[in-house]
């Protein structure tokens, strides 16, 4: 101010100032108004061309730039083009992702500085190119417009120098004390650098405490290995080594941190004819690792000890007598134990008891499981909730007098019994760091905005213990500093993150060039584990049934918005839960069976008391849930900041306690009340339809074929020679193969989709109108055994159609059938456009805006389209998606009912930043516009330019689309039809290869490998 | 007619003493006699409350067109799968209303049926304004109305055509050719009794307009030459389009593979529906009409009867297309068109199936009998029985066809929004405000085909031969 004070003072009369614009103009000016009000900096003043200007990614070179007293670090882009690279060419990074504490290798789609698109590394094991669905979204929640954008202290503004002034004047206070009353709450930490940096901290504040939690732990995985080894350590099983697997409450197919690798790895062993592998599935709530299985039961989660010490018992391992809970049979048992004892694989659901996880472990020893076991990923490996108890205990006690906590959202997230938010406010000093605001950050003084993992430097191990390094691409949106940072900063170390995490690893990788090939590949080679040996014993080990009497919850992380961290993700709640279909809620899952006995329905309330907590939600009823148990996902019913998540879930955390985190009794009484709830499926039964054909090994085998007996062969009439049509042209004729014997249903396909097609989310309301945007879904079908044979759940005797339903309810025909959750099958089928050769869309479409191409791909022309939405009257797959809003742009409409998802971020700075997500080789759609999958036809002219300009045909596996390159079992098969020799006429030609309602003569371009289980020969008729 | 106690009804089309005078004078006051219009007089209160009535539902039309266009095609309740609801459904159905009007002027007019002529003036501006409120549909349905013109052929620089295989560029050629038609045909109809209303005019500014309108007609043998020329050659012209119009209507559906739609019955069948929902509109206004202004002479019970047999005749074809549809259905073995009769039937939409069978099916079979024919507010009754239904026979076609098709992974429900009632209604208005707006300023019967027809009817009486009946050639 003084300076401008100055400059206006050393004007003499006859200088004027044209105004205060004028005056703005003056660096002094602006730097004290950016000082004054640092909000004024907010990112959507980051239009296209500054962010081309700070942005840029793997050549960024850290420096310090002086004019402050913090360190700034810039991202800085191509000063001068590369040669060759014309403006509008993706660039391609590697860098790691969090998750569960472990780093997920990634490689980032960046235009112009801007990262669009996460996709797995396919240098790496623990990726190989694949990815999940938690991978793809984490890219919205980098350009989340409700990040926190601000230093702030008791709610006003600050800035970070005024809170290092703060933190660093407090350090020192404390030093005389050794910083006692200091508390700091992290995740699980796993980074070597950001450990090495917390050591530093408490070897210079001694009596400082450290805490770790996570809601999504290994606790009782880590008990259970020092129940059966004696020591700690983590277990990673070999799937693609495993002639059976059982599965014990356990999701290694969707929702593990290794989910990638094992799902990969084990439908590696699922090929018809080739020793397929077998697996069994044990579980106290449906998953899609027990939807695949070919063998499942569902048991309340103390029975599954049961299973497991009889499993143990017959295979030698241990000497118990348990009685088998209803639905296990002896034969079963045997069958079972059969299979282990020749290849097999035991594994256990990380939430199940450290019993059943010890147990496991010495069947897998005893059987000479392919199971490794490196030393904990986990720096200073704790039980996260005995960890979080203490931080409580210390808090009630008011021993605490600065808290830092540093991500997570505890008092969301801890068990009800530590009321860990009713002691927080009381805490003089509490410090919150963390990528969005939350209930946490609201009861702390103050709050610090955390970059994301695309903003940082950093580095994380990964599944066998690789290390994945972190880079920014882009300079921190809300110039957020990571948890590394903060701490150097507060102990005055001013080094950049990016010389921090090179010091650590300076002895592997001494030189720039080496630093600059592991970045380039995204982590370190050689830096993985060694596994340890270790031997097994169940000695003393108590397996006397604890099964308690009453209604068992299951807490398990939600499928899509995982611990509640995803929850502010439009994409995450809009994507249909894999098995429910359900989006933006987490509704109370139970077996149709309990639904019935409490006499309530789809979306009836139910009141669920435990721990001295009730919590009211409406009721889904999942075919194929345990009886008398309740399945109540975590992470919904967030009530703070962040216009995605408010008002959406039901918050069942609190139900938790300390000592039954994962499993508790409760009491669930009906109450009255209804809550409309949204899903993207409606009926659940075939209807004896052949649209998912199915069969044993036995069957298919027999004739290389899974046709339906019956089944009516269509002659092939037409005036026209369409069959060779191709041929004739000379072009490549694109055609998809997805083979659901590898779909696990786990919605990779569909997030992947989503982020590179630009599509929008519209929200629950819409999503109940029936107008949910998704190009791709994933249809799920109950179908039941019924005397050894499959059936459509609803049909046979009876009528073939159900009751009216409005929406997903069951009808009381179709609930009959599910009424035994063992006998109860799920199937799933991803269903995208087919791309028929003789698509019924295009004639009928008035203004020729949806045509084919010479290449067979049915083409949507949205600048030409009217909306007049007959195509999609006509398409029998249904595939074609309206916009009924102009949902891209979140349209300031007041349609009476709650509506979510993009279109509530109605400022045009929130339109703004979001935009930066788009991807710019896709067109964005308007409103009145119909749209559609198109195969990526983006990537397929990007590689056709390419081809050409090297004057050669397209390779075959050059293309790849976006479902295709993320689905983690590899179940989708793109190529050209016309090349015999292509991976996708291959598979065309497999003898499972049917294409879908092809009796209507449309020539489907997408066909389906159909579905094999692999049941036990003795129990194929039970 | 066993019945003795039932008067056998008159084959007289002109009740009453009527001379020229006297007709032009009964059809001619109803827009010349002021009182007829002021709220001050009994009759005029009535007019004035429906004509208020139909302004306050065109306000609501105004409404929701305005918050469609603003809003998007969200605001209404169609989504996937049932793309098409109560916008198709409306226009169908609005189309359908305006056959009756078509079929009276032109296969009437063709066939002498002399008996149209008191009729068809009002049955023509039926159609006029029905198909004006079903235009309305395909324009505003479509995502992007401001680029609906693209439906047309028209020349641009892209060298673009609109796609010619599509039955809703059928469409755009149909309707528009349909309703200039109709425009013209009852324009020239019009023109003896504009120089009629001219002639009789009180007020400056009535005889004014009425004689722009009337283009010079004085009556000369050269004008009736001319005239009765026009005429004719434009009923020519009319008379494939009562068949062609609905017809191409229908393969909206009929050309697609939909299970429900996908039907080689549906021209006839459409045809014959549209000619039912049309009889039952013009009756429909017609009865409390006659009543009101005092026009009994010339919409006599044989018009009535004759109307109620056509509506019987048509809506027999009509439940005959029903049954028929439930026979393709099973006798086809295909387990997708089974399906749907049966979700058709016993669905979470029954009720609107059997609600159509009732109303279309069963309560127009009443009209068999004379007695149920004569008695009036019966009538009244079925023809509102049969708008409802025609109504829900669309319903039944589009949003329920469409709502459980061939995956059942994506069945949905189709719930309609208040602003797709919005728009129904709006155009029921649009419909009620145009009609009375005819009322006031047009005479709503055809006053120099009633004096040509008293005319034959003297002729007749001189040659001692029985009052002009209608129906003979």
């Amino acid at each position: 101010m003084s300076a401008i004070r100055q400059k206006l003072g050393g004007k003499s009369g006859s200088a004027y100032w044209k105004g205060l614009e004028q005056l703005a103009e003056t660096d002094e000016f602006k730097e004290w108004l950016d000082d004054e009000f640092p909000h004024r900096r907010s990112i959507p003043e980051v239009d296209r061309r500054s962010v081309l200007k700070l942005m840029g990614a793997s050549l960024a070179l850290a420096g310090l730039a002086g004019c402050r007293n913090l360190p700034q670090e810039k991202v800085i882009p191509f000063v001068r083009d590369p040669e060759n690279r014309p403006p509008g060419t993706a660039l391609h990074y590697a860098t790691s992702m969090p998750f569960g504490g472990y780093g997920f290798p990634v490689i980032v789609e960046s235009h112009e500085g801007r990262p669009t698109k996460l996709d797995g590394n396919p240098d790496h094991p623990a990726s190989r190119g694949l990815s999940d669905c938690f991978v793809q979204a984490a890219i919205l929640n980098m350009y989340d417009p409700d990040r926190l954008g601000d230093v702030t202290q008791k709610g006003l503004i600050n800035t970070w120098d005024s809170f290092f002034g703060m933190s660093r004047k407090m350090l020192d206070d404390m030093k005389p004390t050794g910083g006692t009353g200091f508390h700091l709450l992290t995740g699980a930490v796993t980074s070597p650098t950001l450990y090495g940096q917390i050591q530093r901290f408490l070897k210079a504040f001694p009596n400082a405490k450290w805490h770790q939690y996570e809601v999504v732990n290994n606790d009782h995985e880590m008990a259970g290995t020092r129940l059966a080894f004696g020591e700690a350590v983590q277990p990673m099983y070999r799937f693609a080594e495993a002639r059976a697997v059982l599965s014990l409450d356990g999701c290694f197919m969707a929702t593990t941190p290794h989910t990638v690798a094992y799902a990969r790895d084990f439908a590696s062993t699922r090929t018809p004819g080739q020793g397929m592998s077998r697996l069994w599935a044990v579980e106290s709530s449906p998953t899609l690792t027990g939807a695949f299985a070919d063998h499942r039961v569902a048991l309340s989660p103390a029975e599954v000890l049961q299973v497991a010490a009889a499993v143990a018992a017959k295979l030698g391992v241990m000497v118990a007598n348990v009685d088998l809970p209803g639905g296990v049979t002896s034969k079963w048992i045997d069958a079972l134990a059969e299979d282990l004892s020749r290849g097999g694989l035991v594994y256990v659901g990380a939430h199940q008891s450290a019993e059943v996880h010890a147990i496991a472990h010495a069947i897998n020893k005893k059987i000479g499981a392919p199971v490794d076991y490196y030393p904990l990923a986990e720096r200073a490996p704790v039980m996260k909730l005995d960890s979080l108890a203490e931080l409580a205990q210390a808090l009630s006690s008011g021993k605490v007098k600065t808290l830092l906590i540093a991500g997570g959202n505890p008092v969301y997230s801890a068990p009800g019994d530590l009321k860990f938010g009713d002691f927080l406010p009381a805490v003089t000093t509490s410090i919150y760091l963390g990528e969005s605001g939350n209930e946490t950050s609201k009861l702390c003084q103050w709050v610090l905005p955390e970059a994301s993992f695309l903003e940082t430097w950093g580095d994380l191990p990964s599944l066998d213990g690789t290390i994945t390094l972190q880079q920014p691409l882009i300079e921190p949106l809300h110039a957020g500093k990571s948890l590394l940072e903060v701490l150097a900063l507060m102990m005055k170390d001013t080094r950049p993150s990016e010389e921090m995490v090179r010091e650590t690893w300076k002895a592997v990788l001494p030189t720039q060039m080496a630093w600059e090939q592991a970045l380039h590949d995204g982590f370190i080679k050689g830096t993985q584990a060694q596994p340890k040996e270790v031997t097994a014993s169940l000695a003393g080990l108590d397996v006397s049934p604890k099964a308690a009497s009453g209604t068992y919850a299951v807490f398990l992380p939600d499928p899509t918005i995982w611990d509640g961290s995803y929850a502010n993700n439009g994409w995450m709640q809009e994507l249909p839960k894999p098995l429910t279909k359900m989006t933006w809620d987490n509704p109370v899952l139970m077996s149709p069976a309990t639904a019935e006995q409490l006499g309530v329905q789809f979306e009836d309330h139910v009141q669920v008391t435990a721990n001295g907590v009730t919590v009211e939600a409406p009721v889904f009823v999942q075919p194929g849930h345990p009886d008398n148990v309740v399945t109540l996902h975590m992470g919904g019913g967030r009530t703070e900041t962040g216009k995605v998540l408010g008002g959406v879930g039901f918050d069942f955390m609190k139900l938790r306690s300390t000592r039954h985190p994962n499993f508790a009794v409760v009491q669930v009484e009906k109450v009255k009340g209804k809550t409309p709830l949204a899903t993207a499926q409606l009926h659940h039964s075939m209807e004896g339809r052949d649209i998912i054909r199915e069969g044993t090994v036995a069957d298919f085998m027999k004739d290389n074929s899974l046709e339906p007996e019956n089944l009516h062969h269509f002659e092939d009439v037409t005036l026209y020679n369409l069959t060779k049509e191709w041929e004739k042209y000379g072009y490549p004729q694109y055609g998809m193969v997805i083979d659901l014997n590898l779909c696990v249903g786990c919605n990779a396909c569909v997030t992947a989709c989503q982020s590179e097609n630009n599509i929008p989310t519209v929200g629950k309301g819409e999503v109940s109108r029936g107008r949910e945007m998704h190009w791709i879904r994933v249809d799920r079908y109950y179908r039941v055994k019924d005397a050894g044979k499959m059936r459509d759940v609803g049909t046979g005797a009876g009528s073939p159609w159900e009751s009216p339903a409005q929406s997903g309810s069951i009808s009381p025909k179709a609930a009959q059938d599910v009424l035994d959750p063992n006998s109860t099958m799920t199937v799933f089928q991803p269903i995208m456009c087919m791309h028929c050769e003789t698509a019924p869309c295009e004639p009928v479409c008035p203004v020729a805006a949806t045509v084919h191409s010479h290449e067979g791909l049915n083409q949507m022309v949205y600048n030409r389209c009217v909306g007049t939405r007959y195509c999609s009257n006509n398409c029998p797959y249904k595939v074609r998606r309206f916009n009924y809003y102009n949902y891209q742009f979140g349209s300031r409409d007041q349609i009476p009912g709650k509506d979510y998802g993009q279109r509530n971020f109605q400022t045009e700075q929130d339109i703004k930043l979001l935009r930066l997500l788009h991807n710019p080789d896709v067109t964005v759609r308007s409103r009145g516009v119909m749209e559609k999958c198109t195969y990526c036809v983006q990537r397929i002219n990007e590689a056709r330019i390419v081809a050409k300009k090297e004057e050669r045909e397209i390779k075959d596996g050059e293309i790849v689309t976006a479902c295709q390159q993320a689905c983690p079992t590899q179940a989708i098969t793109f190529g050209n039809l016309a090349d015999p020799a292509s991976a996708v006429t291959r598979a065309r030609a497999n003898g499972r290869n049917y294409g879908l309602l092809t009796e209507l003569n449309t020539r489907p371009r997408t066909t389906y490998l159909g579905r094999v289980r692999n049941p036990h020969p003795a129990l194929e008729t039970a | 007619m066993a019945d003795p106690k039932l008067r056998p009804v008159d084959d007289v089309l002109i009740e009453g003493q009527h001379n020229y005078d006297t007709i032009t004078d009964r059809i001619g006051s109803v827009v010349l006699n002021q009182d007829n219009f002021s709220p001050s007089h009994a009759k005029g209160k009535q007019w004035f409350l429906f004509i208020t009535l139909g302004f306050l539902l065109v306000s609501v039309l105004m409404l929701s067109i305005g918050w469609l266009l603003y809003q998007g095609i969200g605001i209404w309740g169609n989504n996937q799968p049932s793309a098409w609801g109560f916008d198709i459904i409306n226009f169908v159905w609005w189309i359908g209303i305006g056959h009756a009007g078509t079929l009276i002027s032109a296969i009437l007019l063709l066939m002498r049926q002399k008996w149209r002529m008191s009729i068809n003036r009002f049955a023509e501006a039926m159609t006029i304004f029905a198909v004006m409120c079903a235009g309305l549909f395909p324009l505003l349905h479509t995502g992007r109305p401001w680029a609906a013109y693209w439906l047309f052929p028209y020349p641009n620089w892209l060298a673009m055509w609109p796609n010619f295989r599509s039955p809703l560029v059928w469409d755009v050629f149909a309707v528009s050719t349909y309703f200039t038609v109709s425009l013209l045909f009852w324009g020239i109809g019009l023109i003896p009794d504009f120089a009629t209303l001219r002639d009789r005019a009180k007020s400056k500014t009535a005889r004014l307009v009425y004689g722009i309108a009337s283009l010079g007609w004085r009556g000369s043998t050269k004008h009736w030459h001319r005239y009765e020329q026009a005429y004719l050659i434009l009923g020519g012209l009319s008379t494939p389009l009562v068949l062609s119009v609905h017809s191409i209507v229908s393969f909206d559906f009929a050309v697609s593979i939909l299970p429900g739609w996908h039907v080689t019955l549906f021209p006839p069948y459409f045809v014959a529906g549209a000619v039912f929902a049309g009889f039952a509109m013009v009756l429909a206004f017609l009865i409390p009409m006659r009543a009101m202004y005092n026009l009994k002479d010339f919409v006599t019970m044989k018009h009535i009867d004759w109307m109620c047999k056509i509506m019987l005749a048509t809506g027999m074809i009509v439940f005959y297309g029903y049954l028929a549809e439930i026979f393709f259905s099973f006798y086809s073995g295909n387990q997708y068109e089974a399906f749907m009769m049966k979700n058709r039937m016993f669905g979470p939409y029954g009720w609107a199936y059997w609600l159509l069978i009732l109303c279309n099916g069963i309560v127009p079979l009443t009209l068999w009998k004379q007695k149920y024919r004569q008695h009036l507010p019966w009538v009244w009754i079925v023809t509102l029985f049969v708008s409802v239904g025609m109504w829900f026979e669309r319903f039944v076609i589009i949003p329920m066809s469409l709502h459980r098709d061939f995956l059942p992974s994506s069945w949905g429900m189709y719930v309609p929004t208040i602003w797709d009632f919005g728009m129904f209604l709006g155009t029921i208005g649009l419909f009620f405000f145009l009609m009375f707006l005819f009322i006031r300023f047009l005479p709503m019967i055809s006053i120099f085909e009633m004096r040509e027809l008293l005319h034959r009817t003297k002729e007749g009486e001189h040659k001692a031969e029985p009052a002009v009946t209608g129906g003979e050639a």
